[in-house]
């Protein structure tokens, strides 16, 4: 922690290697983050880009409170959701129907994929169910809070997400049953 | 309640994922970034040194117009007392006393004579200073009270030092002086004064002659018994005509008016670059096929200057005229909506802009470009009328822009955008106007008049258009000097 302030203190000085400093330490888990929202890592790319060049401008705006890496994540969705919203590509990929019927699955199978399987999986989601799943699933924002950010209803954004935890429950299962079949295929 | 054992794993998952990023990111990255602060550093220390230098030239001037009335008065005692200030100072063999400048501001009595009278003397003299010259240089300060110097010539008493002087009041011809000092002075010491009529208020005295050789330190001074000084009293007519050719006025200046941008001068041409590359990086719109609306032209808004001038004559017709001067500027542009969220455009294949918050193309909000610069006007001022003082100048100015919030317009994305980056910071113009000096037998004589300025160097780096400043300004002159 002590650390990052001075690495801070210096980003804030405009020291231009303090700035590469902090991008080097935290580049690889953002662009983790970043390659979830969009469909493709030269796209995630430029999210990071974006990212850090707003992280760079608003530094004075962080005040220490929590941890530097979590106050970058949030910077880091925020800029992935302006990129899907203005980006042609994701953009009629994105529009959320508002029917608020949606298929409840309580199944909670083993995910056994290792990390960037798993990742290509929720990729495949179509860019709304992939936007919900990772904003609730694994950033843990609630649903209020994602329809504010989205401009959806709470209730919106239940129903995308039910559809989108069903699909991956189906993909996950059907990737552990085959590797099952696999495993005892084996000799 | 839903059992999030499922999102548990895949939260645990998703921490480790991590990829490399190229190295074209971090790149892209620092040219979004600000310029390093170093440049700006580097317009404060020229800021530093310009103020050094203006008040170093205000020093000068006055120490040089200073220097300038010893050496005039010098050769009138040359031809005055018939002997070459030279051969006073042979003669002197390193004992010379040099006083080398009185004021007298007053018209009474002003006399000195040998120093066992020196208790009875008595005088006005409003400043009186004096400098001893030996070797090395020592300063006595006497102001306003005859005691002031009888204490001065009891420090020359000290230093076993006879000084005979007469000093004549303003407005004594020669024959008056003569029988005035008869009057005025009791038990006058032989001197060899030589006095000049139609004085004004200066004078010179100058040791002109001493009998024995001294001893001891060099840094003190030596006069000995039977020395004599003469009084040199400079017509200041001549004195204020050598002021008038090499003295440097100085004052404040303050304008104010209108300034505008364009793309060149006496043209309503659009001033901002309408084929920026098509390709936008995460650019509103997303890849610029659409056809893109036309960018509004800026339009004129306030402009002030403040600072400091210096004018130095050069000839009786031509002034050259320099000072400092922060300058602010400013014009307004009609943008549309704006829209926080950062965007990084591309301008052509070098240049590329990112920001926090851009502008749509739009005729809804009115958007102000400021533009804050430091200049150094360098001008020929040419007196064509003598009555009325009317004159007109012309030259150039050196500008440093240090900071702007001006738009430029990115065509493939319809939209405004600003970056430190898109501005030249090292501007030249061309300035020319008119004026006229007033009130100057007062004691606030000033200068009023007009100025235009247009922009060689376009403030926009090629990229982003094309914007010379034009600017139209009401000036006013307040030396601090007369």
């Amino acid at each position: 922690m002590d650390q990052d302030k001075a690495l801070i203190k210096d980003c804030l000085k405009n020291n231009r290697a303090s700035q590469q400093q902090l991008y080097l330490k935290y580049a690889e888990v953002m662009l983790g983050v970043c390659y979830r929202y969009t469909k493709s890592i030269t796209d995630a790319e430029d999210v990071l880009q974006e990212g850090f060049i707003r992280v760079f401008k608003n530094l004075e705006q962080y005040r220490f409170d929590g941890e530097l890496g979590a106050w970058i994540r949030r910077i880091m969705v925020t800029t992935a959701l302006n990129f899907l919203k203005r980006n042609a590509k994701y953009q009629n990929d994105l529009a959320f129907d508002k029917i608020e019927m949606h298929p409840v699955t309580n199944e909670n199978p083993e995910v056994i994929l290792n990390t960037k399987e798993l990742a290509s999986l929720i990729q495949q989601l179509p860019t709304g169910y992939q936007t919900i799943f990772n904003l609730h699933a694994v950033e843990g924002y609630s649903h209020v809070e994602i329809g504010t950010m989205l401009g959806i209803t709470d209730g919106t954004s239940r129903s995308q997400y039910a559809r989108a935890r069903a699909l991956m429950v189906t993909w996950v299962k059907k990737y552990y049953s085959d590797s099952k079949l696999q495993t005892y295929a084996k000799p | 309640m839903q059992n999030r054992e499922f999102e548990k794993n895949i939260q645990q998952k998703m921490e480790e994922l991590k990829f490399a990023p190229s190295d074209a990111v971090w790149n892209k990255v620092e040219a979004g970034l600000p310029k390093k602060e170093k440049s700006r550093l580097g317009v404060f220390f020229i800021l530093f040194f310009a103020v050094i230098l203006f008040g170093s030239l205000v020093w000068w001037n006055t120490s040089e117009t200073a220097k300038r009335e010893i050496t005039e008065t010098a050769t009138e005692e040359h031809n005055l007392i018939g002997q070459p200030a030279n051969t006073v100072s042979k003669e002197e063999n390193n004992r010379q006393l040099i006083i080398d400048t009185v004021l007298l501001k007053n018209t009474e009595t002003i006399t000195d004579s040998a120093i066992n009278n020196i208790n009875k003397q008595k005088t006005t003299a409003a400043a009186f200073r004096i400098k001893i010259k030996s070797g090395a240089t020592e300063d006595l300060e006497n102001k306003n009270t005859a005691d002031n110097l009888v204490a001065n010539n009891k420090k020359i008493k000290k230093s076993r030092a006879v000084l005979n002087t007469t000093i004549k009041a303003p407005g004594q011809n020669v024959d008056d002086t003569e029988k005035k000092t008869d009057e005025q002075v009791e038990n006058e010491a032989p001197s060899k004064t030589k006095i000049i009529n139609g004085i004004d208020t200066a004078a010179i005295i100058t040791e002109n002659k001493s009998d024995e050789k001294s001893v001891g330190n060099p840094d003190s001074f030596w006069v000995k018994k039977k020395d004599t000084v003469n009084v040199l009293i400079v017509n200041n007519e001549k004195k204020k005509k050598i002021d008038q050719v090499s003295k440097w006025q100085y004052g404040i200046y303050i304008a104010s008016g209108n300034s505008n941008v364009t793309s060149k001068l006496f043209s309503s041409a659009l001033v901002f670059d309408r084929v920026n590359s098509a390709f936008a990086s995460g650019a509103p719109g997303g890849g610029g096929t659409q056809s893109s609306p036309v960018p509004n032209n800026p339009t004129g808004s306030l402009a002030f200057n403040i600072g400091f001038f210096a004018n130095k004559k050069i000839t009786e017709k031509w002034k050259f005229s320099t000072g400092i001067n922060y300058v602010y500027q400013s014009n307004l542009i009609k943008v549309g909506s704006k829209v926080d969220s950062v965007v990084n455009l591309n301008f052509d294949a070098n240049k590329s802009v990112s920001a926090s918050n851009y502008y749509r193309s739009g005729n809804t909000a009115s958007y102000k470009n400021k533009f804050h610069l430091v200049e150094i006007p360098l001008l020929f001022q040419f007196d064509f009328l003598g009555n009325p003082a009317l004159y007109l100048e012309a030259g150039t100015t050196v500008s440093y822009l240090i900071n702007s919030n001006a738009l430029v317009y990115n065509s493939s994305a319809s939209s405004y955008i600003t970056d430190d980056a898109i501005f030249n910071r090292l501007l030249l113009s061309a300035q020319g106007g008119l004026g006229i000096n007033i009130l100057q037998k007062s004691k606030l004589p000033l200068s009023i008049g007009y100025q235009f300025k247009y922009g060689i160097a376009s403030v926009v780096k090629k990229s982003f258009g094309k914007q010379h400043f034009v600017n139209s300004l009401l000036y006013l002159k307040v030396p601090l000097k007369k």
